[in-house]
C-alpha cells in the first residue's frame, strides 16, 4: 500500500438516493485532508449493531466531495451486518478511516485517448474523475462510459447527471445497459473499435465475464485496465452466497444444504464461518449467531499445534482437500471425535475464495472399533491356557515323561504338538495386533548397536537358514552409531522380515542383508532374498491384517498373516518407513528406514491404515 | 561314607489353572524337586507361613479370588524378610508388557510367557538355579 493513513472520521449525513442505493456523508475530524472522488477509502465501525461474519470494515469508492475533508460514499442496501449498521448508527458516530488509495482516480487520460470505461453498479464511481476530464474542450480524450446496473430503480444519480452533460460534447458518450452481460456485448458497446482502451470496475465476477469476451474478440490484455492500488484485504474477494429472499434458482443449493444431514460450514480464506447449516448448529450445540463469523475453532482448537500447521498448509499453500481426525467439543463441554474434510473453493481462474468444511461424528465407530479388539484381546488371552496346557502335556509325552513311545505314537503327537504350535503362534500375532491397535505397548527406548541385534535375530534362525542351505551375505556399513531403540519392538520388525526372506526363499539360494546411512540422518535396512516374490495385483494388500498372497498359500509354507501388518504398525508409528519391491518368482527386497535420532514412542490410537 | 543331607527343594507353585498345576507339579517332581501348589493369593501366604522353608515360587499372575500375582510379590518382599529373598519365577500368559516391567522393576528373577517356552526349558532354568543335582 503506497498511499493511504489512518484518519478518524464523523457520519455527517445519510440519505438515500434510489431503490436501495444510499449515500453516506463523512467528515475527517482529527485532521485535513483533501480527498478525491473514486479514490478508496476503508471504512472500519467502531461496534456492529449486527453481527456480520466479514467483520467491521469494508472499501467504499468516494462518490464526491462536498467539503474540506469530507467525502461520500454510495452503496446498495444488503442484509449484512455491516451495511445495516452504516443505515442505522447515530448521526455523528464515529468511525475509522484508511486511505484514500486507488489508481483510476489517480490517472489523467492523454489527449487522443479512446477510452471505453464500463462499470457495474458503484463501481462507477472510480471513473467520476477522469470522466471530467473529457468534458473539459477540444482536446480532451474520447470516452465512451457504459455503466451496468441490474435494474432501473438502482440507476445511481450521478450517472444520469454524466448522461445529461454528455449530450453537449462528442467526447463523452454515455450508455445505460440493464441486465446481465450478455454474450455480444461487448460488439453491442464497442464505439471506437479495436483501438480502445478497456476500464473495468466492478464486481470481479462480472470483470471476469467481460475481459473474456473482450480476449474472444480480439481486444488484448494489454488493452484493459483494471483497478490496481487496491490494498490487500481478506474480504476482498467476495463469495456471493444466496441469502433467505432471493429467487429460487440461486437459492436451491441454500435450501439443500440448510437441512442437509452432513454438518456443512463454508468460510473465507482465513477460517471465518460465513454459513453453517442447521445440522452444524444441533451437532456442535452452538446457534447459528454464535458460530457465523467466529471460525470452527469455536468447537476445535483441542489438536496439537502441528496438525492445524499441516492442515494450513495442505489447504491454502497447496489448496488440496484435507481430511483428519480430531477431538473436537460441544458447547455443553462434551468432547466427542470427528472424521473432518476440508475443501479449497477455488474460482475458475485458480483464485482461493474460501473453504467448505464437513465432519462426521465417529465416536460410536470409535467405541465399537475398539471393543471389537478388546474382545480380540481377552478371547487370545483366554486361549492361551488351554494352548499352554496341550503343549506341556505334549512335549511330557513326547520327552517319553509317561513311558516310552512306539514310532506311530510319535508321530501322531508330533502332529499335535505342531498344530498347537501353530496356535500359540497366531495367538500371539493376535494379542501384539490388538496392543498396537490398543496403543498398549510400552516403549522403552535404549542406545543400541542395530548390527548386535541384527546379529542375535539372525542367530535365532540360523538352523533355519542352515536347514534350506541358504547364504547369507552380510553387508553392513562400518561406524554406524548407536540408536535409541526399543528392543522388543525392533527384535519383532528384523524377526518377521528375515523369516520371511527364509520362508519364501528356496534351498540354495541367498539373502542379502544389508544396513548403512545412505544420507547421515537415517538408517537403512534392506533385506534381499530371490524367492517367490509377491504378485503384481496383490502388492497393495501385502501389509493388510490376514493377508497372504495366492502363490504363497499354494506353498507349504505356513503363516498368520499378520507378520507384516504388525512389522509396519511398529515402523510406522515409531517415525520409520518401510516399502518393498517385488517380482513373482524372482524375489522380494524389503526396504526399512529410520531416522539416526531413534524410534520415537509410539502414538496412542489405531495404527496407520 | 560321607553322609551329604540331602534337603529336599521346595517350589511353591502359585497358578490359577488346575490342568497346568498338574503338569507342572508331574514335571518339577521328576527332576527331584518337592511341590506345594495354591491357586489363589491367600492360598499361597497360608503355605508360607505354615512351610519350613520354600526355594522358589514359581508364579502366574491372574489367579484365583482376591490379589493378583504383583500383589503376591509386594508382599513377599515387605511383609517378612523370611520371605524377600525367596526367587521368584513369574510364568504367566495373560500379562502384558506393562505388568512384565512392573514384576521387573519389584525385583523377580525372571519372567516366562507360558506358551512361548517349553515346559522343560523353564523347569531346567529352575533346577540349574537351585543348584540341584540330578
Amino acid at each position: 500500500m503506497k498511499e493511504g493513513k489512518m484518519f478518524i472520521a464523523k457520519l455527517v449525513s445519510r440519505k438515500q438516493v434510489s431503490e436501495e442505493t444510499h449515500m453516506l456523508e463523512f467528515m475527517v475530524v482529527d485532521d485535513m485532508f483533501a480527498f478525491h472522488p473514486g479514490q478508496y477509502v476503508w471504512v472500519k465501525v467502531r461496534e456492529l449493531l449486527y453481527p456480520d461474519p466479514r467483520g467491521e470494515q469494508r472499501a467504499f469508492t468516494i462518490a464526491s466531495c462536498p467539503g474540506k475533508s469530507t467525502f461520500t460514499i454510495i452503496f446498495r442496501s444488503s442484509l449484512s451486518g455491516f451495511k445495516k449498521t452504516l443505515l442505522e448508527m447515530p448521526i455523528d458516530t464515529l468511525v475509522d478511516i484508511f486511505g484514500p488509495c486507488g489508481s483510476f482516480c489517480a490517472y489523467t487520460p492523454k489527449s487522443n485517448e479512446k477510452m471505453t470505461l464500463v462499470a457495474g453498479g458503484v463501481g462507477v464511481a472510480p471513473f467520476l474523475s477522469i470522466l471530467e476530464h473529457c468534458l473539459t474542450g477540444v482536446d480532451s480524450p474520447r470516452a465512451h462510459l457504459i455503466y451496468c446496473e441490474s435494474s432501473e430503480s438502482r440507476i445511481i444519480p450521478e450517472v444520469i447527471a454524466l448522461q445529461k452533460k454528455s449530450l453537449q460534447t462528442k467526447n463523452l458518450q454515455v450508455s445505460i445497459h440493464i441486465g446481465a452481460i450478455e454474450e455480444g456485448f461487448v460488439q453491442l458497446y464497442n464505439t471506437f473499435g479495436r483501438d480502445s482502451t478497456w476500464y473495468l470496475s466492478g464486481p470481479m465476477g462480472m470483470i471476469r465475464v467481460l475481459s473474456t469476451q473482450l480476449l474472444s474478440v480480439g481486444i488484448t490484455k494489454n488493452q484493459m485496465r483494471f483497478e490496481e492500488n487496491y490494498p490487500y484485504f481478506p474480504y476482498e474477494r467476495e463469495l456471493t452466497l444466496p441469502v433467505g429472499n432471493e429467487s429460487s434458482e440461486k437459492n436451491i443449493y441454500k435450501l439443500a444444504l440448510d437441512d442437509a444431514l452432513t454438518h456443512t460450514v463454508i468460510t473465507d480464506i482465513n477460517g471465518r464461518v460465513l454459513y453453517a447449516n442447521n445440522a452444524t448448529s444441533q451437532r456442535t450445540g452452538f446457534s447459528h449467531g454464535e458460530i457465523l463469523g467466529n471460525t470452527p475453532r469455536l468447537w476445535g482448537g483441542l489438536m496439537d499445534k502441528t496438525f492445524y500447521e499441516e492442515m494450513w498448509r495442505m489447504i491454502k499453500n497447496d489448496r488440496l482437500p484435507f481430511i483428519g481426525k480430531v477431538t473436537n467439543r460441544k458447547k455443553s463441554g462434551e468432547a466427542y471425535t470427528a472424521e473432518i474434510s476440508i475443501v479449497p473453493i477455488l474460482e475458475l481462474n485458480g483464485d482461493l475464495v474460501g473453504f467448505y468444511a464437513s465432519e462426521k461424528n465417529i465416536t460410536e465407530l470409535e467405541r465399537i472399533d475398539k471393543a471389537k479388539t478388546e474382545f480380540v484381546s481377552l478371547v487370545s488371552h483366554q486361549l492361551r491356557t488351554p494352548l499352554s496346557s496341550v503343549n506341556w502335556f505334549s512335549e511330557m509325552l513326547l520327552t517319553g515323561d509317561a513311558g516310552e513311545l512306539n514310532s506311530e505314537q510319535r508321530k501322531y503327537l508330533e502332529e499335535i504338538y505342531s498344530g498347537n504350535q501353530r496356535m500359540v503362534e497366531l495367538v500371539n500375532d493376535l494379542l501384539d495386533v490388538s496392543r498396537l491397535d490398543l496403543g498398549t505397548f510400552i516403549i522403552n527406548l535404549v542406545q543400541t548397536d542395530i548390527i548386535v541385534l541384527i546379529e542375535d535375530v539372525v542367530l535365532e534362525q540360523q538352523s533355519q537358514i542352515d536347514e534350506k542351505k541358504i547364504q547369507l551375505h552380510r553387508i553392513f556399513s562400518e561406524n554406524i552409531p548407536q540408536m535409541a531403540i526399543d528392543l522388543k519392538l525392533m527384535r519383532m520388525v528384523l524377526q518377521n522380515l528375515l523369516s520371511n526372506a527364509i520362508k519364501y526363499s528356496p534351498e540354495n539360494s541367498t539373502i542379502d542383508f544389508s544396513v548403512n546411512v545412505p544420507d547421515g540422518k537415517n538408517i537403512l535396512i534392506i533385506i534381499k532374498d530371490s524367492g517367490c516374490g509377491i504378485p503384481e495385483h496383490q502388492q497393495k494388500d501385502i501389509f493388510s491384517k490376514l493377508f497372504r498372497a495366492d502363490n504363497v498359500k499354494q506353498m507349504d509354507v505356513e503363516g498368520t498373516g499378520l507378520g507384516l501388518y504388525i512389522t509396519r504398525s511398529i515402523i510406522e508409528s515409531s517415525g520409520g518407513k518401510i516399502w518393498f519391491e517385488s517380482r513373482e518368482n524372482m524375489g522380494t527386497t524389503f526396504f526399512v528406514t529410520f531416522p539416526l535420532d531413534g524410534m520415537k514412542k509410539l502414538e496412542h490410537g489405531k495404527s496407520p491404515f | 561314607m560321607d553322609i551329604e543331607i540331602k534337603k529336599e527343594r521346595v517350589v511353591l507353585v502359585v497358578e490359577d489353572e488346575v490342568p497346568l498345576i498338574k503338569a507342572i507339579q508331574i514335571k518339577l517332581e521328576k527332576h527331584g524337586l518337592s511341590v506345594v501348589s495354591a491357586r489363589s493369593l491367600e492360598q499361597a501366604i497360608h503355605y508360607l507361613e505354615d512351610l519350613e522353608h520354600v526355594d522358589a515360587i514359581w508364579l502366574d499372575h491372574y489367579l484365583l479370588g482376591e490379589g493378583d500375582g504383583l500383589d503376591f510379590v509386594v508382599k513377599l518382599k515387605n511383609d517378612n524378610p523370611k520371605w524377600s529373598s525367596i526367587p521368584i519365577f513369574v510364568v504367566s500368559n495373560t500379562a502384558g508388557p506393562d505388568t512384565m516391567q512392573s514384576y521387573v522393576a519389584l525385583g523377580v528373577n525372571k519372567y516366562y510367557v507360558k506358551a512361548a517356552h517349553r515346559l522343560d526349558e523353564i523347569v531346567e532354568d529352575l533346577r540349574i538355579f537351585l543348584g540341584n543335582p540330578q
